[in-house]
């Protein structure tokens, strides 16, 4: 009786699944799969029968290509760079947009409006307001006497740039995740922790920070695996450039696979780029779990 | 639980259709048609980059004339926003063997194209029964009708929107500093330091050096003073813009960059610049007239000059694309496709498709059609005449990206002081490795 | 709403509080005016002519010069655009819904042989490089026909990780006693699903939905490379189109950019306050 009943729950738990799970599957698994074959070839886009296969040579290749190794530099830069302000930043708005005070919806909103906006829209804005020459951003500079710089022009602009705009497209997201997180928090905890006498920075260490470690989590690694990922941006704002500055990893691939059509070699590069995120995504799952008695 | 049962046998369809798909077996099912008489009804595609402005409403007027023309051809466009999406589409489409009978293609798209045996030369039906008399291939200008050759000696693109480079400049300006407007590249440099101040915050060009990714308008300026000064992009298959004339070229940039004269930009910084009153030129093609015109705004007088000229002559480049026939059509399509696209570049047409977006007629005898145009577009005609001096880029596949590399060597000699050698030996290394590449 | 307890203090009647909740005010709304910025730029570039636009010093205010709109509407179609770009979001959204609600329940309250291996399958799959996809992806459309379909644009990404991991954890701490007792009454999993799940579950669907929908208004590359005429594509791409191959307008474009951004902005207004309270209630789901 119990095995069938449970041959029963395990038969209509894999039915609820199949829809997503045949939508992955066409679309991403078998796809993905098909990638991992193209990457051990010397791959012929436009056609197909003039492909040849060359094992892991693509893979030799691009472990030994100083370009590559540049470009996950770039992405690290771009990651380290956007990720923590992204997310501590948002924290503290969350924590200062707390307490309801009038105007406060709307500011939240302003907050959010970016992240709903098109970015091919917004980033023609940002070129505009990052011109050297014409921009805002040069005029308010000289406006207080202050040097003007090239923003998406200069080798050295152009990825605090980038992250500039980034930060300013997305941190509304995570200000309204961190939002709904820290209302979740039982309120007799800070108090019980202000009775035993704990001031604001204690009771926000002690209680409200380890508390909201699930939503932390969460933000980081949505952020992490966007920034990783991250390629509309490049795309209209430096196009990889000035001299490869901003070329992350996934301006190198989409390089690779859709300008040059190195296609085997990009899909080695996506397959290593895969196996990176993947193991980023599992250690920092390991060490919140390590960091935090809160399941 | 009915729906599970039948999920199933839903995804093991898919899953053999996506297999069928990486054969490319699915699809060369739909090639196997047979030969039909000329008259019965055929539907070619055009795959094209002329999706906006007036560009967009003359291609639509001339495939009105064609199908009235031959009412059995139904051409249908398909119209991409860029020519880097084009390319995209393009080679998207011929991967999955589902190309367009006819496309715009630049030179080196066509020499990969051919060389993945995607497209069709045109030999036979140039010079086949159908084709050009010898007075009609004579009337083509000889730089545009050895733009249709590659390598091997076949014939396989066919001409559509060509265009040249030329000088805009505010001659408002250059006429308050009594300045005559440069016809040498050392005439040049002497005007874009006379003109430049930075107390003024005034300056006498910008320009896109372009990176790997997409070349740009200051990539192909750097190749036309290469020429002038008597050097080669490619020689004999090989890169060769790291000659001596390749670092006179790259010397004369820096000496304007230091000089606060040229400046670097993107989407086009020149046009900007030029407009906003700010520099005093803008080297860019003859199609950007529009636009230049809409920048500046009646603000000055705007004029166009042919490009400055080095001791090698002008070393102007030509731009814009031919028409490629795709491998996939049947025969009645590739029939009707070369019927349109010689269509396109007969007089008539030609100097029509020239008066309505400012791209320059192929043929000779256009030109007589368009006297009355040239009298009120007095710049057409300048860039028109520069055609005989514009030289197309080699059809080498990869050569896009391996131009590329002049731009980032440009940028690292102007605004990281690398040294100019170096710079060049470094890009010069990395094109040979993108052409040898493929 | 609870406050958070840390910023009580603020409330109090005392001189420091008042203070610092004067503060705290006054970071949040410069912080938010800064946030606005870009927005008011544009609005100002768009009313004014291309002279003006490119002037030094900068002009700061609009000259109502409306000329830009009338040249940017009249260059592309525009409400062909923005009605495949809602019809293709709110397709999507239903889609993902509806595949998140029955895998999320799958995980979060059944039991089945290999539900850990899937699950760190399914996560695994948010982490593949999406631009790599394309080119398979490319050669999948162009059999099943449907290169330059509204097909393309939604199937593919009609099942959500983020939505599916999202009501594994809701149901991951929806009671077990709510199923037993309605086991006792004899309802089926499925009716139980529909009657007391997908009610109780509305936060989080609202807060998916709203994920889902914005990111398929933002989809770019997609599109861009399935699809050819404006009767299907999306703003982002007709917006990418107007960057043209000889010049760049910056003022027609600025306009372009506010009518474009404008209806997004419209629909977020009106349904804010639904979006934001799932969103408030919906992730307090993040807690497994």
């Amino acid at each position: 009786m119990n095995r069938r009943r449970k041959r029963q729950e395990a038969i209509s738990a894999y039915l609820y699944l199949s829809p997503a799970m045949l939508i992955f599957l066409v679309f991403t698994i078998a796809p993905a799969l098909f990638v991992l074959y193209i990457s051990t070839f010397n791959w012929n886009f436009l056609n197909q029968s003039m492909s040849t296969f060359i094992g892991l040579q693509n893979y030799t290749h691009l472990l030994t290509s100083a370009n590559f190794w540049h470009s996950l530099l770039i992405t690290l830069y771009f990651v380290v760079g956007s990720v923590p302000i992204g997310v501590f930043g948002a924290l503290l708005l969350a924590i200062l947009l707390m307490k309801p005070f009038r105007g406060r919806g709307l500011l939240r909103l302003l907050f959010f409006i970016p992240y709903v906006t098109p970015i091919v829209a917004t980033s023609i804005v940002w070129l505009w307001l990052f011109n050297p020459q014409f921009g805002l951003f040069n005029a308010l500079l000289q406006l207080v006497h202050l040097p003007q710089i090239g923003w998406v022009q200069s080798e050295r602009f152009a990825m605090p740039s980038v992250i500039l705009y980034t930060l300013w497209h997305g941190i509304g997201f995570n200000v309204i995740i961190f939002m709904s997180g820290l209302t979740t928090i039982p309120s007799e905890l800070g108090e019980a922790a202000r009775m035993d006498g704990a001031n604001a920075w204690q009771e926000f260490w002690h209680v409200t920070w380890p508390m909201l470690s699930p939503t932390t989590l969460f933000v980081v690694i949505i952020n992490t695996v966007g920034a990783l990922q991250a390629f509309t941006q490049f795309f209209t704002l430096t196009g990889g450039g000035p001299i490869d500055a901003t070329t992350t990893t996934s301006f190198f691939l989409y390089q690779q696979a859709f300008v040059f059509y190195h296609t085997g070699y990009a899909a080695a590069m996506a397959v290593v780029l895969f196996a990176i995120i993947a193991v980023l995504t599992f250690v920092q799952l390991r060490l919140s779990r390590m960091r935090t008695f809160y399941q | 639980m009915k729906k599970g049962l039948m999920a199933a046998p839903i995804a093991l369809s898919t899953v053999a259709l996506v297999v069928s798909g990486w054969g490319g077996v699915a699809s060369t099912a739909f090639a196997a048609a047979h030969v039909k008489h000329a008259a019965a009804p055929v539907t070619i595609t055009f795959a094209e980059a002329m999706s906006s402005g007036t560009q967009k409403t003359a291609l639509a007027q001339l495939v009105k004339e064609f199908e009235k023309q031959h009412p059995n051809v139904t051409v249908s466009l398909m119209p991409e926003p860029s020519y880097g999406v084009l390319l995209t589409k393009e080679q998207a489409a011929v991967a999955a063997q589902n190309p367009p009978t006819i496309g715009q293609a630049y030179e080196d798209w066509a020499a990969e194209f051919a060389q993945a045996k995607a497209i069709v030369p045109l030999t036979p039906y140039v010079f086949g029964k159908g084709g050009l008399t010898a007075a009609q291939r004579k009337d083509f200008w000889p730089s545009i009708w050895k733009d249709q050759y590659l390598s091997d000696g076949q014939m396989w693109m066919f001409p559509f929107n060509k265009s040249d480079f030329v000088m805009y400049y505010n001659a408002t300006r250059l006429k308050q500093l009594h300045l005559a407007t440069p016809k040498t590249w050392t005439a040049f440099a002497k005007v874009s330091k006379a003109v430049t101040s930075s107390a003024k915050r005034d300056w006498a060009l910008s320009i896109d050096p372009g990176n790997p990714t997409a070349a740009a308008n200051g990539t192909y300026l750097w190749m036309a003073v290469l020429r002038s000064f008597g050097g080669h992009v490619v020689q004999k298959g090989k890169v060769a813009f790291n000659s001596p004339a390749g670092v006179r070229t790259m010397q004369y940039f820096q000496t304007l960059y230091n000089e606060g004269a040229l400046k670097l930009g993107s989407n086009y910084p020149g046009q900007t610049a030029l407009g906003a009153g700010r520099s005093v030129f803008d080297l860019s093609t003859v199609a950007s007239y529009p636009y230049n015109v809409e920048a500046v705004g009646g603000k000055f007088n705007m004029q166009v000059a042919a490009m400055p000229s080095g001791p090698a002559g002008q070393g102007n480049i030509m731009q814009g694309t031919n028409i490629v026939l795709f491998a996939k059509s049947t025969p009645a399509q590739k029939q009707a496709g070369w019927m349109f696209m010689n269509f396109l570049a007969q007089p008539k047409q030609t100097a029509y498709w020239a008066e309505q977006t400012g791209y320059l007629p192929v043929r000779k005898s256009a030109d007589a059609l368009m006297t009355a145009y040239f009298k009120t577009h007095p710049y057409q005609k300048i860039a028109a005449e520069s055609l005989q001096f514009a030289r197309p880029q080699e059809p080498i596949p990869g050569l896009q990206q391996a131009i590329g590399y002049i731009g980032n060597a440009v940028t690292e000699v102007l605004s990281q002081h690398t040294p100019i050698k170096q710079a060049l030996t470094q890009a010069a290394s990395q094109a040979q490795e993108a052409l040898g590449g493929q | 709403m609870r406050g958070l307890p840390l910023f009580r203090c603020g409330g109090g009647s005392t001189v420091k509080g008042n203070f610092l909740n004067i503060l705290r005010i006054f970071i949040l709304v410069v912080v938010a005016l800064l946030f606005v910025a870009p927005f008011y730029w544009v609005i100002v570039t768009s009313l004014n002519t291309q002279s003006q636009a490119l002037q030094y010093p900068p002009i700061f205010l609009p000259h109502w010069h409306v000329a830009n709109y009338v040249r940017a509407w009249s260059e592309a179609p525009w409400v062909q655009y923005f009605v495949n770009t809602v019809f293709i979001a709110f397709a999507t959204t239903l889609l993902v819904l509806v595949t998140s609600l029955l895998a999320g329940f799958a995980f979060g309250a059944m039991e089945f042989p290999g539900k850990t291996i899937l699950f760190g399958g399914f996560l695994a799959i948010m982490m593949v490089p999406q631009t790599v996809l394309l080119i398979p992806d490319y050669i999948l459309m162009q059999n099943l026909n449907w290169l330059n379909t509204y097909w393309a644009q939604i199937v593919p990404w009609g099942a959500s990780v983020f939505g599916i991991f999202m009501l594994r954890q809701f149901f991951l701490s929806f009671p077990v006693e709510y199923w037993e007792a309605a086991q006792i009454d004899g309802a089926s999993r499925f009716r139980f699903l529909w009657q007391f799940g997908l009610p109780s579950a509305r936060p989080a669907l609202i807060t998916i939905g709203l994920y889902i929908f914005i990111g398929s208004w933002n989809s770019f590359l997609w599109p861009y490379i399935m699809t050819s005429t404006p009767a299907v594509q999306p703003i982002e791409v007709g917006l990418a189109t107007f960057l043209g191959t000889n010049g760049t307008d910056w003022v027609g474009l600025s306009a372009a950019v506010v009518y474009t951004t404008l209806p997004v902005l419209i629909i977020f207004l009106i349904a804010q306050r639904q979006f934001m309270e799932g969103a408030y209630s919906g992730s307090g789901g993040l807690k497994g």
